[in-house]
Order: structure tokens, then sequence, then C-alpha cells
């Protein structure tokens, strides 16, 4: 089920009404009803996948209480290899077998060989990068005594299966969720009313912004070689804008949906485009899953604190799994490689950490030199979503080409409303950059009336600006 | 995590007090859901209904477009929802025996009726839109529908690349499915009813008035503008307005054509030589047809007068001069028939009998078809000439011929 469909529209109010109303704020009923409800939801794509999710949850709820029962340190690694062997030989299969089949073939014939490996018919489950790393988190938690696994198996179900951020992030840490899941949940108006503005913001992203990007970015980027260099220009920025409004805007929704039942999310995204180097960008961008590499990979691997080759061995690792993450494609892995290589200068120099708040939000403009960090930034971050959103490196390689040799060709039409809305939507996230999302009044001194008429006029443009429904693009992920 | 600390601590529900504050909270936030609603119900409830009512959106075409076509009476025609036309002619077809004569094209072949043929006939006039359609859509139609006869309009844009290229995939995939059961489309349209109804292009009332032509959809509901049973099309109101002058009339005076074709713009794109791709499909096409022992009656549709000959004098619409020509060595030797009538004075016509810069009338239309006749066409096999004649001398107007439906 998509958030931006009607289905949706009919699924949330019908849960919310069941949950808060029907259980009688019985916790665990309430618990019984949201796994129902997520089932609902993941199977209205697709039933069959249902058992291998929760295969995966059940595997990894009696792993985690394995380990911690175990007092052997042998037994214990053995049973957190075979959850990492398991989630990640079926992520294995499904998102990565053909890639590597195929890469595997195209070696072997360059070497003269015959072709070794079969290719095979798979349909990639959504979201199982998402529930594959946050169930793996949860067994390594464990198997580092940081987190007590619970015995509740609905609780832990709903945990791995919560609908809001099931399919698409944010990863969220056992630590974090799971707790809430075993306890009585608060209605707290402020929050509900909160999460519904930022449910919205998020819909405004997805439906308005990114929908109506992506009809013009995928025209660009379908036949680059016939494009001039100006809309191969346009069509990247485009879709340099689309993918930050198709993601956010789905973790918007994810956490404004989860605080009306009373669960707090984290926050995944905080203003990316506004960031004054890479490093700064990649604290702020897909924020869930930059910890968990951070976690899980980068500082198991020794981080920043050994020597330089290990430590650029390090970063260069996380970049290129976390390229690996987002697709089985080359162009994803040399997408990571291209932030490394952003990155790895400003930590080599111990200048990683220089911005790490939002220093610029007590100003209305920022400052010249702070303008142009932030435009290089946003350069970089384009050129490197070129190898992202390319369906080949050749693909992407005629783009840049095209681009830096100003070639002629068919002329991208973007009308002026497009522009506007962009324009429209960049100044309200740059205004209100301090806050988790745009629509979060804190304590500025909007009447409630006229906090009500932006929301109105949000809506109105939702309706009469939203694009062709389409999937979001991390669906795929 | 202290997850055995929260299962002992935890109550199975929360305190009495703590449920207190809670409901307090629930009943404010509904209450706040409900206010916030109002506006919107006030604002977009009478939208919504209009909508419905008048069959515009939230409604399937589908069961109306069967008994419009059982009963050979109604008028289908929206405002907005044009996406249901490609649909509903392809579900036409297939609702209906087998059709001697089928009329193909673009909305420039729509103005072909019924009455004009002593066999069957079916308009399935705008379903196409590019050259590769009419083959894409022919594969599409069950052999048991399939005609003996193929009446195609060949529009001159089909042939210019650059409007090939601007135009993007033609119409395949738009013929099976059915869009008007989308709620979503029908929610987009919000933003525009409320602003044509207030500034009065849109009239409620409208849908109170007592109507005889079973209209679906708030264009015949409002201007009478609709397909008929046999999918051929009414201008309705607009044929009014322009008999009568009026300068709301789309395309007045051909004025919007006429600046289109000096711009370049649209479907008056600027354009070398006909197109190579589209040629050798029309060819293709012809070929397939004469497989399945259909009969092609192709013509190029005319522009009004004036329209024509800017696009004749304008030095950058060459492939409209080369056309014709290029077009007669694809039917050549192929036993199809082609039939150039690429201005109203083709047709015998004046500028008078065309509804737009591009479209001509039904008065129009049936000189064309008598000329075709004339010319020794094989639709002598379904037509009485001396009847259309007959018909044309009775025409109702300069734009209709038959009085509707």
């Amino acid at each position: 089920m998509l958030f931006n469909s009607f289905e949706f529209a009919v699924f949330l109010p019908l849960m919310f009404v069941v949950y808060w109303y029907l259980c009688g704020r019985l916790w665990r009923l309430q618990n019984v009803v949201l796994l129902s409800g997520s089932l609902v939801f993941y199977g209205w794509w697709d039933p069959r996948f249902l058992g291998l999710m929760l295969f995966s949850a059940v595997l990894d709820f009696s792993i985690g209480n394995l380990i911690h029962r175990s007092q052997s340190p042998a037994i214990r690694r053995g049973l957190l290899g075979i959850s990492i062997g398991v989630n990640f030989g079926i992520l294995g299969v499904f998102k990565y077998y053909n890639f590597f089949a195929e890469s595997l073939n195209e070696a072997l014939e360059l070497c003269g060989f015959s072709p070794a490996a079969a290719r095979l018919d798979l349909v990639l489950p959504v979201g199982i990068s998402f529930y594959t790393f946050q169930t793996v988190s949860s067994s390594i938690d464990i198997y580092r005594r940081t987190l007590t696994p619970t015995r509740d198996v609905v609780a832990y179900l709903s945990f791995v299966t919560f609908f809001p951020q099931l399919v698409a992030g944010p990863i969220e840490r056992a630590g974090h969720l799971l707790p809430q899941f075993l306890t009585s949940r608060n209605f707290r108006l402020c929050d509900a009313a909160d999460g519904c503005r930022q449910a919205l913001w998020g819909l405004f992203k997805k439906v308005v912004i990114a929908d109506n990007c992506a009809a013009l970015a995928n025209q660009v980027f379908e036949f680059p070689a016939e494009a001039a260099w100006t809309s191969l220009l346009t069509g990247t920025f485009l879709f340099t804008i689309q993918i930050y409004c198709d993601f956010s805007g789905y973790s918007d929704i994810a956490v404004g949906t989860a605080r009306l039942f009373g669960f707090s999310l984290m926050q995944n995204f905080a203003t990316p485009y506004f960031s004054r180097d890479i490093a700064e960008f990649w604290r702020r961008w897909h924020i869930s899953l930059s910890t968990w590499f951070r976690d899980y990979v980068y500082l198991p691997l020794g981080g920043s604190r050994c020597s330089r080759t290990k430590m650029i061995r390090n970063t260069l690792a996380v970049f290129l799994i976390s390229g690996l993450w987002h697709g089985a494609n080359w162009t994803f892995i040399v997408w990571g490689l291209l932030n490394a290589l952003y990155f790895l200068p400003l930590q080599l120099r111990g200048a990683n950490r220089r911005f790490t708040s939002h220093t610029e939000a007590t100003a209305l403009l920022p400052t010249p030199l702070e303008a142009l960090r932030i435009a290089t930034t946003f350069l970089l971050t384009m050129l490197a979503w070129v190898f992202f959103r390319s369906a080949s490196l050749a693909d992407a390689w005629t783009v840049l080409n095209r681009m830096f040799r100003l070639q002629p060709g068919s002329e991208l039409n973007v009308s002026g409303e497009i522009w506007l809305l962009v324009a429209g939507f960049l100044l309200v996230e740059w205004i209100q950059r301090g806050r988790p999302h745009a629509l979060d009044w804190g304590t500025s001194r909007l009447p409630l009336w006229g906090r009500w008429l932006f929301c109105y006029a949000v809506l109105f443009l939702l309706l009469k600006f939203g694009g062709e429904q389409q999937d979001f693009i991390y669906f795929q992920f | 995590m202290a997850e055995s600390s929260h299962q002992q601590l935890s109550p199975a529900r929360q305190s009495p007090q703590a449920e207190a504050v809670n409901d307090l909270e629930l009943r404010g936030f509904l209450k706040g859901c409900c206010l916030f609603a109002l506006p919107l119900l006030v604002v977009c409830g009478p939208p919504l209904l209009l909508l419905a009512l008048s069959g515009e959106a939230f409604r399937n075409v589908a069961p109306v477009l069967e008994s419009q076509i059982r009963s050979g009476r109604g008028l289908i025609g929206f405002a907005w929802n044009e996406q249901n036309y490609p649909y509903m002619k392809y579900a036409g077809l297939n609702l209906q025996p087998r059709r001697e004569l089928l009329a193909l094209g673009s909305s420039r072949v729509l103005q072909f009726r019924q009455e004009m043929f002593r066999q069957s006939f079916w308009n399935a006039g705008y379903t196409i839109q590019a050259a590769d359609d009419f083959r894409e859509f022919l594969r599409l139609v069950p052999e048991d529908r399939r005609p003996r006869l193929l009446l195609v309009a060949l529009d001159q844009w089909m042939f210019n690349s650059d409007w090939i290229a601007a135009a993007g995939p033609g119409s395949s995939g738009s013929w099976t499915q059915n869009p008007s059961v989308n709620v979503q489309q029908g929610l987009r349209l919000l933003p525009d009813v409320i602003s044509d109804t207030l500034r009065g292009r849109i009239s409620p009332a409208a849908l109170l008035a007592e109507r005889s032509d079973l209209p679906f959809g708030l264009n015949a509901w409002q201007n009478g503008k609709g397909f008929r049973a046999d999918g051929s099309f009414d201008y309705g109101r607009q044929l009014k307005q322009r008999l009568n002058g009026d300068p709301r009339c789309p395309d007045f005076e051909f004025a919007a054509s006429l600046r289109r074709v000096q711009q370049g713009r649209e479907r008056f794109r600027y354009g070398d030589a006909p197109d190579k791709a589209a040629l050798q499909e029309i060819a293709a096409f012809l070929q397939e047809c004469s497989q399945q022992k259909i009969h092609v009656v192709a013509f190029l549709p005319p522009f009004a007068d004036v329209v024509a000959e800017g696009m004749r004098t304008s030095g950058r619409h060459d492939y409209f001069r080369q056309l014709p020509e290029a077009l007669r060595s694809v039917f050549a030797q192929t036993g199809h028939e082609l039939h150039d009538f690429s201005s109203m004075s083709a047709c015998g016509s004046t500028d008078a009998e065309a509804i737009d810069g591009f479209h001509a009338g039904e008065t129009a239309t049936l000189r064309m078809l008598i000329r075709m006749l004339e010319a020794d066409s094989r639709l002598r096999e379904c037509c009485d000439g001396d009847e259309l004649q007959a018909a044309l001398e009775g025409a109702v107007s300069a734009l209709q011929v038959y009085a509707t439906p």
C-alpha cells in the first residue's frame, strides 16, 4: 500500500479508530492490532512475501533470546553468525544474485570462457533492505549486551513490521523503538497534531514536488544521448530535488503517522541540501542508514582511531557498501565511491566535523562564504546523483560527457509553475531549516488561523499540482 | 534496553487518571480534526457532489457506455477527464457486433456519423495520436470485431519529426484501461471545478435542468458536448457560439491556430520533410490491413483555408507541402485509397464550415465523403450518394447536417 494512495487514506483512519477506541488502551491488544494492520499494509503489495518477512523476524527473535541466554562466547558468536548469514543470505539472493551472476558472466566472457551462472527470475521484496537491517541490528545489539531481548513475540513482530516505517525506513534500532511496544502509549494532542502536519508536508514533498520533477527528469534520463546539455543539467537538478523530496517525504509521512499511534521514530533527514560540506551532508541525509553503517560497519572496522591507511579503507568500505545497499548495479557502487572521494579529503584533514549544527539557522540569509559552500556541496551531490539515476555507467558517462561538452539536442520544457513550486519549496525548507519538519511551528507567533491557512494552501497545492502517482524511489531498495 | 523490567512494570492498561487525560486529548484531537475539515467540506463538498452527479468523476463510464450503445441514446462528454475517451472507443467497439465500417483517427475524424452510411458503423476517433498507433490499435481488435472497411484520418503532424519527438509515445496502453474509476484522478479536479465555478464557467443549475439527451459528464451536461451512441462527436453549444460569431468560442477567427503556425508551436511545429519512420509505419499498417482483407480509405483531414495557407507560406512547414506526394507513393500499388483534403477548399467547402483551425464541421465532412464517392471510393458500398447529397442540401447549418442526435 502506498502512502500516496486512496487505499491508505481509508486504511489510516480505520487503524486509528480501532487502535485508540476499540483496544481500550490495552497495549498488548494494540500491538496485535498494529501487527495485523502492518501485515495487511505489506500484503497489499504482494502477500507472498509476508512469509519471508515473518521468517526473518521470528528467526531474529529466537536467535536474540538464545544469544541472551547463552554464556558461551562461541555459541553466542555462532548464533549471531546464523542471524547475519541467513538475513544477508536472503537479501543477497533476492537483491544481488543476478547482479553478481551477470558480472561474473561478463568477466568470464571477457576472458574467453562461456557464462557459468544462470540468471534467476526473482522479484525483489519491497523493503527487504530496511527490515533486514533492522532485525540484524537487534541481534548484534543483543550480542554486544547493549540490548536485552524481549520475550513478547507479538511486540517484536510489531516492531519489525511497524507499517509506517516498514518499507522505506527510517531504519529503527530495537533499543529505541522496541521499548515503545512494551509499554502503554499515551495519546498526546500536540504530538498527534504535529504528526499530521509532518505527514501533510511529507505528502506535499512526494506528490507535488517529487512526482512532478520525476516526470521531467525521466524524460531526460530515458534518452540521454538525445538531450541537450541544458536539458541534462536541468534534468539532473530536478532529479536532485526529486530524490530528496521522494525519500524525505516518505520519512516525514512515516514519522508523522507513527506519532498518531503514540510512537516516536528517529529523524531521517535534516535539510541536507543546505550542508556546507559533504561530511555535513552525510550527517543530514538518510541519518538512520548512515548511523547504522557507522555503528555496525565503520566502528567495528576500527573507525578513525587507527592508522590512516585503515581509516581510508574503513571509509571506502562504508561508502561502497552504502552504494551497494541502494541497488545491485555498478552505478550505485560508483556513486558510493564518488561520495567517498568527496569525503576522504575532509577526513584526512580532520575537517569532517567542522559543521555539526545549523549555525546559519540564526540568520535569514547565509553569509557569502556559507552560500558558496552550500552551492559547492549541492553541485557535488548533483554530480553524484547522475550515477545514481542513470540506468548504466555508459548512460551516466553520456550524461556527463554531453553536459560538460555543452552538446546541443532536444530541449526539456519545464513550465514556470514547476520552477515556482520548487523555489517556493526550497524557500520554506530554508526558513524552517532548524526544525524537524517544515510545518513544525515551534514557538512561532503565527496565529492558529494563519497556521490552518497554510495547511489549507498545502492541501490545495496537493490537489492542484499532484503529479501522476508514482512509487517511492526507495521502495526498490 | 531493559525489556524484562518493562514487562514487569508496565501494567496491561493505563491507570484511570492517565486514561482520563488520554481521552480528553483524543477528544480534543478529534474536535480539531472536525473543525479543520469543516471549511474543507463546505468548499469541497459541493464540487465533489457536482463531479459525482454529473458523472465527470468517481463513476464508472463502462456501464453508461453500454447502455448508450444499447439504447442508441445519450451523450457522454467530459470537461476534464478526456483520458476516458480512448478507453470508451475501444470498449465501444467490443460491446457491439462486428461493424462493417470503422472510422479511425484523432478528433479530426469524429464528424462521420452513422446517418451517413447504410451499413453498420462505429466512429473510433480520438484513439490515435501517432502513426504507430494504427497498427497497435488494429492488433488489439479481436478478429471477430475487425471491420471490412477502414476510414482513416492521417493527421499531418503525425509526419512531423519535431512533433513526434515532443508528443512522446502514442496512445497505445490507454485503450484497454478504464481510468474513470480512478478516485485520485477525480480528487485532482477539485481546484479546477472550484475555480471554474467561481468564474461562472460552470453552472451547477445545469444539472437540475430537464434533459432528453441523457448526458453523462460535465461537458455533456453543461455544453451539450460529447460522444453520441455511434461514437461521433457533438460539439453542442460550441457550434452555436461559432455560428453566432461569439468571441468566447475556442480558436475564434482561427487566431489561436494562426498564432501557433507563426510560432511553430504544438501541432503546428516547424518541419522540413515528412518523417520517414512515420511513412514506413503507414506502409506497414497498409500491408497488415491487406493481409487481413481490410480495405483502407485514408484521407488527409482539412485545416481552415487560412491556416493551411499560413503553413504553406511560412517557409518552415515544408513537410506539410511535401506530405501528400510522399503519402501517395506509400499508397501506390497497395490497392488502398488516399484522398487529400488538406484544406477546407479541397473538400469543396469554406472556412465557414470549420469548427476551428483544424477541425472540419459535419457539413464539410459530408462534402469530403461525397468527394470520395465521386472519386470512385470503395465507400460506395456503404453509402447512397443521392441520399447524402439530399442531406447536404437540407443541412441544419453550416456546421451541422443532421439534427441531434
